[in-house]
């Protein structure tokens, strides 16, 4: 719990360093680019902090490529290695 | 004031993050391990370690007069929770970098070494610069509780007396863990480790008493090389058939042979100053042979005859001839050795037709276990007595001149 | 600002070699020994071969479309939207699988090896923090770096190689040629999948920022035979000192540095290759980072991408820490995930491009009748 607070708190210190640093450069455009994408990050981090169960992306690309992959081992012959 | 904040925040994050004391373990917190011996006990593993006495062994202060070493044995399932389970027993947490051997005991070695060995191979803390050994007749335990003299640590002795014994005798065999796994690996399966040997009463060894006379009671010895055929400990060799085994290993630096006077009583020493062997295999008719061609040069290191003319030429000729078939003599009782005693090919002959010809290994290589014994071996010896140390003719001779 | 980021062609050649060394220098070798044994090292040779066929692939693709760089090129190649999804996927996926694995490899190896209680989630957050702060400055000060750190990586390699001359033991190479060409083929599969088809996308940060441009191709191509060559001495020196036995461990070059000791004087010196291992995947990391930053910059049309620096960065530092469970669902997810994916990025991918660039050229030239292939198409 402690370390989700933590992981938000810097989140919203990144935000407003970046922020600051700007001044007038940033469009609306960016921003919104800027905070949703840092949202997603600090988002799942939190989650996995306070220990909620997401999916692992890597088995939907694993399951993506895997065929591909078969076809290459299948190609070269080579068996499991 | 505008960049205060951002700075504090950078210095409290370095800080955090750059303290870099993580998993320190300071030396005062730390039992260094110098040997370890495994044994099996009724189906459980017995670990030895022996600790270094730091106080013991610290030049300056010269020592209380405790023991310079540490035993401590615990039984277990595992090696790793063994040696977890003996820290009830210790002072301080065990620090393994610094290990100097590896006893393994006689019967654990025929049991097979190989579950073992996969704590040491896996765990980061072990390197690979320290030599394996077997306990000949004996547990590992017995063979580490001996306290020596000259070097107190008697781990460090076994280690450098072995290295010593490896570079100037010959018939010992510094083997480290990579080097042995690379022989049980190869295709023939077989490898050989160093045993030593305990004489004398191992409960005198681990007083003190023991370092306290000029010559000890209790001794340890290397003697002959243990065996294994994949990872089972299958007999020992003796001094001759390890020096030849060496010779065609061609890792025999530097070793002494004995010949006899060739009319009169006493005996000649040849010292072997370099050598290098190449084994060969070849597939003549379908069928492997095996070609070892040895390079020694040598060097006449003393003589007892009075017979011996060393001023003459023909007369080292005719040493080289006694030599070769001498050197052939010992290089055959060690293919002997592998082909009809043990039947363990440690000889590294599988390897040598597998670099030969791959597709004839490639089909025979089940059969080799078979084949091996059968295996012709052609020797070619090139040998050459150089030198005759610091004088030509022995004083032996000028005597016998004198009326 | 960044428009005005200039790295010379030296710079670049230190890149690509870094990037071409990263993280296959302590690994590789273990991968190449399991596949083909003694003959690992002329499946580096097959290895090298195919990546200078690949890295003049590359070359000839930013010729024709001088000046831009590769998401550029896919939208004049294939379209806008076409072009943004190509682009997307690419980068997208680049960015899932790249700079996460890498930081998952230092992690690993440092919790292997050397810092065995620091939990990993220190080393990743550390490090992570590192290239945020090295992409956040820009490439510029990045290929400074490079031109410091290269003589000092450089130096103990050298250093290393040297040492180990006197345990190598050339029977072990015997014998040659035992496995057949696809294996070796294969097993060359393992260089170039991490270091050779990825380095296309070295281009989308470059492109237009060296300073001599009629050097930088050379550079490049320089860079990528330089770092292969890198790997093809510790491959070889492997070979030779351990044999067979480079297979059975996750790290061999580490060990062979452990096995160094010069007169009982020179040895423990492993962290040497420690430290070789830290400068070299700080590059492969933070190029992959790069140039996941502008390529998003540029498929979602921001003129300042340097505003995506921290957010991605972050994103990376999670992904690192949740994508493995385990060290051997990494090994196999590497397999099954990136060859392929490095596939598409590095042979499939310019090839179409290629070819479809040279139809639309053949097509305008009919409509035209001028040979021009530098002007936009199909946009």
């Amino acid at each position: 719990m402690i370390a989700a607070i933590f992981i938000f708190l810097s989140g919203v210190l990144v935000t407003w360093i970046e922020f600051r640093r700007a001044g007038r450069q940033i469009n609306r455009k960016e921003q919104i680019l800027f905070l949703f994408i840092l949202g997603i990050g600090i988002g799942l981090s939190m989650l996995k902090a306070i220990g909620v169960p997401i999916p692992n992306p890597m088995d939907f690309a694993i399951a993506f490529y895997h065929p591909f992959y078969d076809l290459l081992i299948e190609f070269f012959g080579q068996k499991g290695s | 004031m505008k960049r205060t904040i951002p700075s504090i925040l950078v210095v409290i994050v370095l800080c955090v993050m750059l303290t870099s004391c993580w998993s320190r373990r300071e030396l005062n917190e730390l039992a260094i391990v110098v040997g370890l011996g495994i044994d099996k006990v009724d189906d459980r593993y017995q670990v030895s370690i022996q600790l270094v006495n730091p106080t013991e062994i610290s030049a300056r202060l010269g020592g209380a007069g405790q023991s310079p070493i540490v035993l401590i044995t615990e039984k277990g399932e595992t090696i790793q929770e063994t040696l977890h389970r003996a820290l009830v027993e210790a002072p301080r947490r065990y620090f393994f970098s610094h290990l100097q051997i590896l006893v393994l005991g006689e019967e654990l070695a025929r049991n097979g070494i190989r579950d073992v060995l996969d704590f040491f191979w896996r765990d980061h803390e072990f390197r690979f610069d320290y030599y394996l050994l077997v306990a000949k007749n004996n547990k590992a335990e017995n063979i580490l509780k001996v306290l020596t003299p000259l070097e107190k640590l008697p781990s460090q002795k076994l280690f450098s007396s072995l290295e010593a014994s490896e570079r100037y005798w010959g018939a010992t065999g510094d083997i480290t863990l990579d080097e042995l796994v690379i022989r049980m690996l190869g295709e023939g399966k077989g490898a050989g480790l160093t045993g030593i040997e305990l004489l004398g009463d191992p409960t005198v060894g681990g007083s003190r008493e023991n370092i306290e006379v000029a010559e000890p009671k209790t001794k340890l010895k290397y003697s002959q090389i243990a065996i294994f055929k994949e990872d089972r400990l299958v007999g020992w060799l003796n001094e001759t058939e390890t020096i030849g085994t060496k010779y065609i290993l061609d890792e025999l630096k530097n070793t002494i042979y004995v010949l006899p006077c060739p009319k009169n009583k006493g005996h000649i020493a040849i010292e072997v100053i370099r050598s290098n062997t190449k084994v060969e295999g070849k597939i003549e008719n379908g069928k492997p042979t095996i070609h070892v061609y040895v390079k020694s040069e040598q060097n006449l290191g003393e003589t007892q005859c009075e017979d011996l003319d060393l001023t003459l030429p023909e007369t080292l000729f005719d040493l080289e001839k006694m030599m070769k078939k001498k050197l052939g003599q010992a290089l055959h009782i060690a293919v002997d050795a592998a082909q009809k005693k043990y039947k363990v090919d440690f000889l590294g002959f599988g390897d040598a037709i597998h670099r030969a010809d791959p597709k004839y290994w490639e089909e025979h290589r089940k059969n080799w276990e078979h084949e091996f014994a059968q295996v012709p071996v052609h020797l070619h010896l090139d040998l050459k007595i150089y030198h005759t140390g610091t004088v030509t003719d022995s004083y032996n001779r000028e005597m016998e001149k004198l009326p | 600002m960044n428009q005005e980021e200039k790295i010379s062609s030296y710079q670049l050649l230190l890149l690509a070699t870094f990037f071409t060394v990263g993280s296959s220098i302590l690994e590789l070798p273990s991968t190449l020994v399991t596949i083909a044994e003694q003959d690992a090292w002329i499946a580096m040779l097959l290895g090298i071969a195919i990546s200078a066929i690949m890295v003049g692939l590359y070359l000839l693709l930013i010729r024709q479309y001088p000046g831009k760089n590769l998401h550029q090129i896919n939208e004049a190649v294939f379209g806008r939207k076409i072009g943004g999804i190509v682009s997307f996927y690419l980068t997208a996926m680049t960015f899932f699988l790249g700079p996460p694995t890498v930081i998952y490899y230092l992690g690993r190896f440092l919790s292997i090896q050397i810092m065995v209680e620091t939990p990993a989630s220190s080393t990743h957050l550390l490090y992570g923090l590192l290239a945020i702060f090295a992409v956040a400055l820009g490439i510029e000060v990045i290929a400074r770096v490079a031109e410091i750190l290269f003589p000092i990586f450089f130096i103990l390699y050298l250093g290393l190689m040297l040492l180990l001359i006197p345990l190598v033991e050339f029977e072990r190479l015997q014998p040659v040629f035992e496995h057949d060409f696809k294996t070796l083929l294969w097993a060359s599969i393992f260089y170039v999948q991490f270091s050779c088809f990825p380095i296309i996308i070295m281009l989308t940060s470059f492109q237009g920022k060296v300073t001599q441009q009629k050097k930088a191709p050379k550079a490049f191509f320089l860079g990528n035979f330089f770092g292969g060559s890198i790997l093809f001495i510790t491959t070889l020196i492997s070979v030779l000192v351990l044999g067979k036995l480079t297979a059975l461990f996750n790290f061999p070059s580490y060990v062979l540095a452990q096995k160094i000791n010069v007169g009982d004087f020179i040895q423990r010196i492993e962290m040497v290759i420690t430290v070789m291992w830290f400068i070299t995947l700080f590059f492969k990391l933070v190029l992959y980072f790069d140039s996941a930053v502008v390529g998003f910059a540029e498929i979602l049309k921001i003129k300042n991408h340097r505003f995506l620096v921290v957010p991605l960065g972050i994103l990376i530092i999670y992904f690192s820490l949740t994508n493995f469970p385990n060290d051997v669902y990494q090994l196999n997810q590497d397999k099954t995930t990136w060859i392929p994916h490095s596939f598409f990025l590095g042979v499939l991918y310019p090839i179409v491009v290629l070819i479809i660039g040279f139809v639309q050229g053949k097509l305008k030239e009919k409509r035209k009748g001028i040979h021009r292939p530098s002007e936009s198409k199909g946009g």
